[in-house]
């Protein structure tokens, strides 16, 4: 099967996105020491980010009104998921980040570039689409920007982690300033990620809890995930598109 | 000894004597190995002149610099570093988070 095959309509709704209009502006690795599929399902949930991330981007994703960042719209695509995240209205930007704003754009919620490939279901509250492709890789992209992780399995517990960031090539040198403030930002919460999926593992091991509660709506393709790994395990293979 | 600054921004020159870095790996573990303070005191100084420094580079091409302005845009890069430390964190590493020596910055 090629890959355009195995991306389906997938592949199909990311088409339009002017990849070629982008920047490679980062590259970080790390061994982090947790199974390579509940690192997956960090990222195919939102809900995380007003607890993890609530000191570092405290209202870009959550407010009063959406206090748990519901998402807005979830596909599944057979073996592979997409959710699009909601964006606070009300967001207050940090000085830097109306800075890099104000000069091009940063991963945060701001002014929404009109492009193709992104926001499949049309949502007028729409920040970022998080992509997994089954079963190793995660693409989030938003209006301008794309940042992807690889994750290799090690062992029971342990994954080797890549993430690379593209941002809409700089044509100034602003713009260029506003792509290190996409960086900094993305790369302090991944070390907020790394440190809490740690933890999780951590918890997992000590085997003091037998059964873990999945949420229907919450965590859909974290159920998703556990359902298309027995597949391919048991040798019945891609569930095919949904 | 020879200026590190083009002349409208000597001011900051002995920030750019510690922050003008030229990769993104290099800034950040000088932001990660200084005191918060001196984060701060880049923050300050440099947040406020970022546009009027932008203004000053776009006078060049693209990937064009003079070695004085390259060093000016590499002491801007580095202010952005220090933001998120300054506007959230507190400190000059993430609070909580994953251990600083085991996160690979490749470029």
């Amino acid at each position: 099967m090629g890959l355009v095959e195995f991306l389906g309509q997938m592949g199909r709704d990311m088409q339009a996105f002017p990849f070629d209009d982008l920047s490679h502006i980062a590259r970080y690795q790390a061994r982090v020491k947790v199974n390579w599929k509940a690192f997956t399902d960090a990222f195919r949930e939102g809900y995380h980010v007003a607890m993890v991330h609530g000191g570092s981007i405290p209202d870009s994703m959550n407010s009063p009104a959406n206090p748990q960042g519901v998402p807005v719209s979830s596909r599944l695509y057979g073996s592979h998921y997409s959710m699009s995240t909601w964006a606070n209205p009300e967001h207050k930007p940090t000085p830097s980040e109306a800075l890099a704003w104000k000069m091009g754009m940063t991963f945060s919620p701001g002014e929404q570039l009109e492009m193709g490939g992104v926001n499949p279901s049309g949502d007028e509250i729409w920040w970022f689409d998080m992509n997994m492709v089954f079963p190793n890789f995660y693409a989030a992209m938003g209006p301008g920007w794309v940042f992807t992780y690889h994750f290799w399995p090690r062992s029971v517990d342990e994954t080797d982690w890549i993430m690379n960031i593209y941002q809409m090539d700089a044509k100034d040198y602003g713009e260029l300033i506003a792509q290190e403030h996409t960086k900094v930002l993305l790369r302090d919460l991944l070390y907020e990620d790394l440190s809490t999926l740690e933890s999780t593992q951590r918890g997992m091991a000590s085997g003091v809890l037998t059964e873990l509660n999945i949420s229907n709506s919450m965590e859909l393709s974290v159920r998703q995930q556990q359902w298309v790994v027995q597949q391919w395990v048991n040798g019945d293979g891609d569930p095919g598109q949904v | 000894m020879s200026n590190l600054l083009p002349e409208p921004f000597r001011e900051f020159e002995s920030l750019a004597a510690i922050w003008s870095c030229g990769t993104e790996r290099e800034r950040h573990t000088v932001r990660l190995t200084s005191e918060f303070e001196q984060l701060q005191q880049l923050y300050d100084a440099v947040l406020p002149e970022i546009e009027r420094i932008v203004a000053h580079l776009n006078q060049f091409p693209m990937g064009g610099l003079p070695t004085q302005e390259q060093n000016l845009l590499n002491l801007s890069f580095s202010c952005m570093e220090v933001a998120l430390p300054v506007e959230a964190h507190g400190q000059s590493t993430v609070p909580g988070g994953f251990e600083p020596e085991r996160f690979m910055v490749d470029f």
